[in-house]
């Protein structure tokens, strides 16, 4: 993080309705100077809708927008010193690579000479200078996305949008990607925002997630903080997986006073009932084995709940189907989700 | 198990000859293909090329103007009447301006419109207009010819709307069959820019603006090479469909003719065929031109 | 255009190779001029002028079609067409029977080959037709009869009341005085309009030596199209569509111009046209029922040549164009009394002073041996220049 305490973006009191659905409810961010941060939700969340109020899409409803401490609500988007990644890459179909990268600075006015070279530059970094003369439709996907975050980095943005970016791509891409994105990040020093409906996404690359839905913050906060910390019901749903108990059960079964989750790593299947100190067993059938190479996912029936458990295979035989077991946990592992 | 269902849940068709004959080319591409195509090629072949070889020899013979007898000698007297008398000139002339500005002006009116309908209108409202737009076409072209026919008449409402301002119909003559073809051929204009636009996605016009495009940068750069094609599409359309027109001149037109004219009376009136044919090849080398003219600006790459 | 003319050109290409094969083959029908008459076929189709067979369809009283079907048993198909030239290009279709042709289409026919000599002993009504109108240039060739008379009448001067002060009674309205009505003049899109301005010229520049309108010289030519390159400054519009006329001079984008009186008979009160034979005389047509020398249904056509110059018949069909009629019994049969006498029927001091249509052929018409006259092609290519 940088000194600077000015927020890269300030978002107040921010409200966007699409007739009579409320895409952005009175929404208050603070995104620092220099970070990763991303917002993770379901689609119809918000999420993107914040984004292209971020970037002038889209006109408020209510509430203000601020870039670097300066309101840019009213401002069009070609005012506003952010830049975006579209989901679909948006390269101009009738321009080559590197005419798309420099179309920035061409229409800042930039000389043609000096344009191209920051062009070649901004290519270089990510690694298409072989490709500058060929058109949009000559490129794989990974290649079109590189060229979208080379057109949008190369006007050297205060803030960078990114709109789910990587959706397109197939699952190895997308995690070289996930790593290309992080180091660029790193090495530019620029404010990442980035949308995404991958929780693993979101928690591997950020600094600070917000959590979406029903366009309001369910929770902000570092990955660690939302994958062990969880605020709610939802959020302890949609990041990872979790076993989440609503008050009844958390009652019948843990004796919590309110709803409860837990995270199928933190449990473990023994023979017989522990009896260390702040832990307790609670005895099921074994319903369901399913094989994830390096583990099993278990799914286990206690009092007629089903709790899935992360079954790490050094821990001994794995159980069988219909099998009497105990599902062991420590208290401190549960997490209570309020009300 | 899943075999059994697989093969029981195939409808027993048994050897039926549909069933053979799909066998038979199933695996034989090129048949397929030879057979899909054999009948519309042969109706290219045989309507489309033989009647333009057909047209371009019929120009080279004569006819008895008494008689009308076509006599199949080859002489260039034709295509000389055709390329060295004034007559043809300054009816040529007079086309191809009519058909320019035709062009023009319907470009000028369909952009906005089909802006409008691509980028602006909801869902609702652009299913309305585009029928609105093609419902002109249900119409007969001699309805809509002699339509405008009674409103440019000065006895029709285009004089009693004018006159308060001081102005008059322009009455028959160029005028009348500029504005009654732009309104003809406009359909076919905003149609083919409308779909242009429609492939013009809206992230492009975000990301234009997002890198710092004000609007008028962004539909030079952008939306104007995007849209050319289709531009230069609509405009084949108004320019060639005007450029062979005879009757919206016959009846809006007062006493001017087009290429057109000159076909039809040495046709219909003149008897006189192969005159016509070397006529008739004006309009066809000047589209020529034209889309050779289209090729070379290199605006057909983006297609 | 480009789709409309090569589909016209693949059809005539194709109907003038037929036509050329079979012309030279077998040059006109003479040979198999029939001496008796067979059966009547089921339908006959005739091609004619506007208004020359009603049968009820545009007004229920005026119908002479109806009849003649009931008593031949010929079911009758009429197509009309606007000008002569338009008439030979579609009767050279061989779609049709039998064709109404005025004498500048009936001499191109006879020489094409495309109508066949007729008997007219098959043809009784014929023998009650008007003497001078048998035998002329524009219905028989070597002493063979082509054609029998229709009726004749004269291309008149219409003009509307209130704008054509005082009512005109020369030709020189729509020329040299047409710019006073500049945009409103209309004219008779063909080329055979140049005739009128002939019969303009040897009224008023006796100079030229013109004696007859169809017989003009380079120079008299010249002198005919510089009239009429004059006259198409203030031209509105040329008409050769007769509804498209009516229509101009109900709403009054034309006001002054060259009319028939079938036209004018369509004119109502509101327009208030009149209409005149001009002190120069004019222009006029005589026209003849031909038979297609390859008639698919020819008894019938003979039948139908018979019953149009029958008095009733006659009648019924040139009151309703305005004409005056081919037979002098027909006058009995028309509603109006004065019909006859309006049209000079039977005058024939009168109808020698018409100059009918004919075509312009190299040969002068009016005897001239010394000069090469202008033929129809030069008349054409003429007209087309005029117009511009």
């Amino acid at each position: 993080m940088r000194s600077d305490t000015t927020p890269a973006i300030q978002l107040v009191g921010l409200q966007k309705n699409f007739g009579s659905t409320v895409a952005v409810d009175n929404l208050d961010l603070e995104i620092r100077q220099g970070e990763f941060f991303s917002m993770l939700g379901p689609s119809g969340s918000g999420k993107t809708t914040v984004l292209r109020l971020i970037a002038g899409f889209e006109t408020v409803s209510a509430g203000q927008v601020f870039l670097d401490g300066q309101d840019v609500t009213k401002s069009a988007p070609f005012d506003r010193d952010v830049n975006t990644v579209f989901q679909d890459y948006a390269l101009f179909p009738h321009m080559n690579v590197i005419e798309n990268v420099a179309y920035g600075l061409r229409v800042r006015g930039v000389g043609k000479a000096e344009r191209l070279a920051a062009a070649n530059e901004a290519l270089a970094t990510v690694q298409l200078s072989a490709l500058a003369t060929r058109k949009p439709s000559e490129l794989s996907g990974g290649q079109r996305q590189r060229v979208a975050l080379a057109r949008a980095i190369v006007v050297r943005p205060k803030v960078l949008l990114l709109d789910e970016p990587l959706g397109a791509l197939d699952l190895k891409l997308r995690e070289q990607m996930q790593i290309e994105l992080k180091d660029l990040q790193r090495k530019l020093g620029i404010t990442f925002i980035f949308v995404t409906h991958d929780q693993e996404e979101a928690l591997t690359l950020s600094d600070r997630v917000a959590v979406f839905n029903n366009g309001r913050i369910e929770q902000l906060g570092t990955p660690r903080q939302l994958y062990e910390e969880p605020a709610s019901a939802f959020v302890a749903g949609f990041v990872g997986t979790s076993n989440i108990f609503a008050t009844t059960e958390a009652k019948a079964l843990v004796g919590a006073t309110s709803a409860v989750s837990i995270r199928p790593e933190r449990l473990q299947l023994t023979k017989t009932a522990s009896v260390d100190a702040g832990a307790m067993s609670l005895p099921g059938r074994v319903t369901e084995v399913i094989y994830l190479g390096a583990a099993a996912r278990v799914i286990v029936s206690c009092q007629g709940i089903p709790i899935t458990v992360l079954y790490q295979f050094e821990a001994g035989p794995t159980p069988e189907r219909d099998s009497e077991v105990f599902v062991t946990l420590r208290q401190a592992d549960l997490v209570s989700l309020g009300n | 198990m899943a075999k059994k269902l697989g093969a029981r849940s195939r409808p027993d068709t048994g050897l039926s000859s549909a069933r053979l004959v799909s066998s038979y080319l199933f695996p034989r591409p090129k048949t397929r293909l030879a057979l899909l195509l054999a009948a519309p090629v042969t109706w290219l072949v045989l309507i489309y090329i033989v009647a333009l070889v057909a047209l371009l020899v019929t120009a080279f013979w004569s006819v008895d103007s008494f008689t009308g007898e076509i006599h199949m000698t080859w002489s260039l007297d034709n295509l000389k009447q055709v390329f060295t008398q004034a007559l043809y000139r300054t009816v040529t002339f007079r086309t191809v301006g009519i058909a320019l500005l035709v062009t023009v002006i319907d470009l000028l009116v369909a952009l906005p419109i089909a802006f409008f309908m691509a980028k602006i209108a909801k869902a609702r409202s652009q299913r309305i207009m585009v029928i609105l737009i093609l419902m002109p076409l249900w119409a007969s072209y001699l309805v809509k010819a002699y339509a405008w026919r009674s409103v440019l008449s000065h006895d029709g409402i285009l004089q009693w709307l004018l006159q308060p301002f001081g102005l008059g119909t322009p009455g028959y003559g160029l005028a009348g069959i500029v504005i009654t073809q732009a309104y003809i051929w406009l359909p076919y204009v905003i149609l083919p820019i409308f779909a242009g636009l429609e492939r013009v996605s809206n992230t492009l016009l975000e990301a234009s603006s997002d890198l710092g495009a004000k609007s008028l940068t962004t539909i030079r750069l952008v939306v104007a090479p995007l849209l050319l094609p289709a531009i230069i599409a609509a405009s084949i359309f108004s320019f060639s469909l005007t450029l062979g027109d005879y009757i919206t001149v016959n009846i809006v037109g007062g006493p001017n003719q087009m290429l057109g004219n000159l076909v039809y009376t040495n046709v219909g009136a003149a008897n006189n065929l192969p005159l016509a044919s070397a006529i008739a090849l004006v309009p066809v080398a000047i589209m020529f031109a034209y889309l050779a003219l289209v090729r070379k600006t290199g605006a057909l790459e983006n297609l | 255009m480009r789709t409309k003319a090569l589909k016209s050109a693949v059809i005539l290409v194709a109907s003038a190779l037929v036509l050329t094969a079979c012309g030279t083959a077998q040059p006109a029908a003479t040979s198999s001029m029939p001496t008796k008459l067979g059966a009547n076929e089921k339908t006959v189709s005739l091609l004619g002028w506007p208004g020359y067979a009603e049968d009820g369809s545009n007004d229920p009283a005026v119908d002479w079609v109806s009849p003649f079907e009931k008593a031949t048993g010929c079911q009758v198909t009429f197509k009309s067409y606007g000008t002569s030239d338009e008439a030979i290009s579609l009767f050279k279709t061989g779609d049709y029977d039998v064709i109404a042709a005025s004498g500048d289409a009936t001499l191109r026919l006879i020489a094409s080959g495309a109508v066949q000599e007729l008997n007219t002993k098959l043809i009784p009504s014929y023998k009650d037709v008007y003497p001078f109108l048998k035998g002329k240039a524009w219905n028989s060739a070597d002493g063979k009869v082509y054609g029998v008379p229709h009726g004749y009448g004269a291309n008149l001067l219409m003009y509307k009341k209130d704008t054509v002060k005082p009512a005109p009674t020369s030709w020189d309205v729509v020329f040299d005085k047409s710019s006073a009505y500049k945009g409103k003049v209309t004219a008779y899109d063909s080329p055979i309009y140049i005739a009128d301005a002939a019969v303009y010229l040897m009224a008023h520049n006796p100079e030229l030596g013109i004696k007859n309108p169809y017989a003009l010289d380079e120079k008299q030519l010249a002198a005919a199209v510089d009239l009429l390159k004059a006259q198409r400054a203030n031209v509105g519009e040329y008409w050769s569509d007769y509804l498209k006329e009516i229509q101009a001079f109900e709403t009054g984008d034309s006001v002054v111009g060259t009319t028939w009186q079938v036209i004018i008979n369509s004119m109502s009160a509101k327009a208030n046209v009149g209409s005149v034979l001009p002190s120069e005389g004019a222009t006029g047509w005589s026209d003849s029922w031909m038979i297609n020398s390859k008639a698919k249904s020819p008894n019938c056509a003979y039948a139908w040549l018979d019953y149009i110059d029958q008095p009733k018949a006659n009648a019924a069909a040139t009151e309703y164009f305005g004409e005056a009629p081919a037979t002098p019994a027909a006058c009995d049969f028309m509603a109006s009394k004065d019909t006859c006498a309006s049209y000079h029927a039977g005058d024939e001091a009168y109808a020698n002073k018409i100059w009918y249509w004919t075509t312009p052929i190299a040969k002068c018409l009016d005897g001239r041996t010394d000069v090469q006259c202008t033929d129809y092609a030069a008349w054409t290519s003429a007209w087309q220049e005029i117009k511009g």
